[in-house]
């Protein structure tokens, strides 16, 4: 399950890696194109709060929300699946929920049936997923939801009565930086 | 003093509050109360899990044990329960987790809810995770603090696994 040593990043490599990658900026990533943006706009760039480096890649990250609606009549069980978007992976950052009752189970798994589980047994929602007030903040550890991926979340009401509820998957789109000026986000040049 | 924020950054490449734990309510978008950032990028990689302990329904006073098995190396951020009577200031139940493999104890005594465990709302983090090796079974007395009710008693340990992303 582990990664080799040679390819985890860890404190004392991650620097190295981002620098290198930034040198590069903004052709392409992993490409040996010639950037596009003056000196002026590189600096720009890098002051661009959005931009973001992860992992040794560089980014622009852009907020986003995934959604999934469930309705329940009560004491039943619904499922709904989303998939992340073929545009950019996602960095998962909160758990949000609303609920009418709290009287109620979750779980998320990827893929299709019989996907790996987030949770070893379905969990209460009051422990999964916080509000936009006080957000459950999963993404300590950045998570990423690669694009085009589909996930499944199952919600379980106890409560007895209907149930309508909402699970809010909040974080940033992040789009390979190269794509700043496709996303509206290339710093201007005046 | 050393700042975490940006520490170990790269010059002129910015970092983001994405990578922290940002508590609204508390104001915080850095490290008072969450794990540091030599702490997040050691678990880069390792994906969020929650271990839910079988619920239980606990008669008015009674103590009952619950257990899961660790499967994966696992590192534990955050202590969550939710419980169906509510009781203030002391919490309903009284909790006390242990763990055979090493019989490490969490705390000297049973503790009451409101010094054991928070919920995804208001979490309570281990600014250091703590390690729970694969294979280890953790257990969970609970006592139930009310002497009247019947409570029902969901307890989960959040946190990161190792199960790595490639």
């Amino acid at each position: 399950m582990d990664k080799p040593a040679e390819k985890r990043i860890t404190v004392f490599r991650v620097d190295e890696l981002a620098l290198e990658l930034a040198k590069r900026l903004p052709a392409v990533m992993n490409s040996s194109a010639p950037g596009a943006l003056t000196q002026d706009q590189l600096n720009a760039l890098q002051n661009d709060p959005q931009f973001m480096e992860l992992g040794g890649n560089l980014y622009f990250a852009k907020l986003f929300h995934y959604i999934v609606n469930l309705t329940h009549t009560g004491n039943d069980t619904q499922n709904q699946s989303f998939q992340i978007d073929s545009d950019a992976d996602f960095q998962l950052l909160f758990l949000l929920s609303t609920q009418t009752s709290s009287s109620l189970s979750i779980q998320v798994t990827e893929g299709s049936a019989g996907g790996l589980a987030w949770q070893s047994a379905a969990v209460n929602i009051l422990n999964f997923c916080g509000s936009a007030q006080n957000p459950f903040p999963a993404g300590l550890i950045p998570q990423l939801m690669p694009k085009k991926r589909s996930y499944k979340v199952t919600t379980i009401d106890s409560s007895g009565a209907a149930n309508t509820v909402q699970v809010d998957f909040w974080g940033y789109k992040l789009y390979p930086a190269a794509m700043a000026a496709q996303l509206g986000a290339l710093p201007s040049s005046s | 003093m050393i700042n975490p924020w940006t520490q170990g950054r790269v010059p002129g490449v910015r970092m983001n509050p994405t990578l922290g734990g940002w508590l609204v309510k508390r104001g915080l978008a850095s490290a008072g109360w969450t794990l540091p950032q030599w702490v997040r990028l050691s678990l880069q990689g390792a994906h969020l899990y929650w271990y839910q302990f079988p619920e239980l329904v606990l008669a008015a006073g009674e103590t009952q044990l619950t257990r899961i098995t660790v499967s994966e190396d696992f590192w534990l951020v955050a202590i969550m329960s939710h419980e169906s009577v509510t009781i203030a200031g002391t919490g309903s139940m009284r909790a006390q987790i242990y763990e055979d493999q090493q019989t490490y104890k969490y705390s000297k005594y049973g503790s009451n809810k409101g010094n054991f465990a928070g919920n995804a709302l208001e979490p309570g983090l281990n600014k250091i995770p703590h390690f729970i090796p694969a294979g280890s079974p953790v257990n969970c007395r609970v006592q139930n603090l009310s002497g009247t009710l019947s409570n029902t008693v969901d307890v989960c340990m959040f946190g990161y696994s190792g199960w790595w992303r490639d």
